[in-house]
């Protein structure tokens, strides 16, 4: 995510650097791209009424997530189209006595600075777009948008460690998913 | 105090945010040095927050952002 710049909001810092962030925030919490760009345009009609209210500070980005979480909820509200999808509890990979009840695979070793290779990047989209939306939306929030566990909270209405302890469930199923992918890579 | 590997599992999440309790640290440090599936665990949940950071953002469609910024100049127009 990008840092606030502190710029004044013109349309051009609008669209440089908050435009893709309410969209690709929109588009990994809907799974679905017409569903983003009515999420990002009834954002954007907010940003607008905002302009000269605000600064591109912290403030707005605050601001700015809130809004676009409201947005992206409220487009699934619409649409209603519950897509539950079933994903298998890591938690139970483990025997009764609390042991892992199969093998657990190494992955091979990330580069310190990791960049995506295509192939990379639509394996964790997938499996983001994969997760429950319970779990998708504060992983989402947390791990790819960075955002702060109490802003977040704040965002969803849940409790911090309600918010801790979803994240923590997702990280587990989108271990399992990629694990398929990165214990292959090292066989 | 001993932990069950499931009970590490449960807990990952406070261990790498730094906020698990010191005794219960030290706890689960001992656990992962004697147990390989657990260290093996431990490592590839890092990956998969390493591998999440990394995300880049996707460009807008084409066709989307031109009608975005259309629609933008014009409300913009409107309030004046
Ligand atoms: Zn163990």
């Amino acid at each position: 995510m990008v840092s606030p710049t502190d710029e004044p909001l013109t349309p051009e810092v609008v669209f440089r650097d908050y435009v893709p962030r309410v969209y690709n925030l929109a588009r990994r919490m809907l799974n679905n791209d017409a569903d983003a760009e009515d999420a990002t345009q009834d954002v954007l009609l907010q940003v607008v009424r905002k302009l000269d209210t605000f600064r591109g500070d912290a403030a707005f980005t605050t601001w700015l997530h809130r809004v676009t979480v409201n947005a992206a909820l409220a487009v699934r509200r619409k649409r209603n189209r519950r897509e539950e999808h079933r994903v298998h509890d890591p938690l139970e990979n483990f025997t009764e006595e609390g042991q892992h009840s199969g093998f657990v695979r190494p992955w091979p070793k990330l580069p310190d600075n990791m960049v995506l290779d295509s192939e990379q990047h639509q394996l964790i989209e997938e499996a983001i777009g994969k997760l429950p939306e319970t779990y998708r939306d504060v992983f989402v929030l947390a791990d790819v948008q960075q955002l702060p566990n109490a802003e977040i909270a704040e965002s969803l209405g849940l409790s911090l460690s309600a918010v801790k302890s979803r994240l923590h469930r997702a990280r587990l199923m989108m271990r399992d998913a990629l694990s398929r992918h990165y214990e292959e890579r090292l066989s | 105090m001993n932990l069950t590997c499931r009970k590490v599992t449960e807990i990952l999440v406070d261990f790498v945010d730094g906020s698990l309790p010191e005794e219960e640290r030290d706890t689960l440090e001992r656990h992962l040095c004697g147990c390989v599936p657990c260290a093996i665990y431990l490592r590839t949940y890092h990956d998969t927050i390493i591998l999440t950071k990394s995300l880049p953002n996707v460009p807008l469609p084409p066709e989307f952002l031109t009608r975005l910024k259309t629609m933008f100049a014009k409300e913009c127009g409107q309030q004046g």
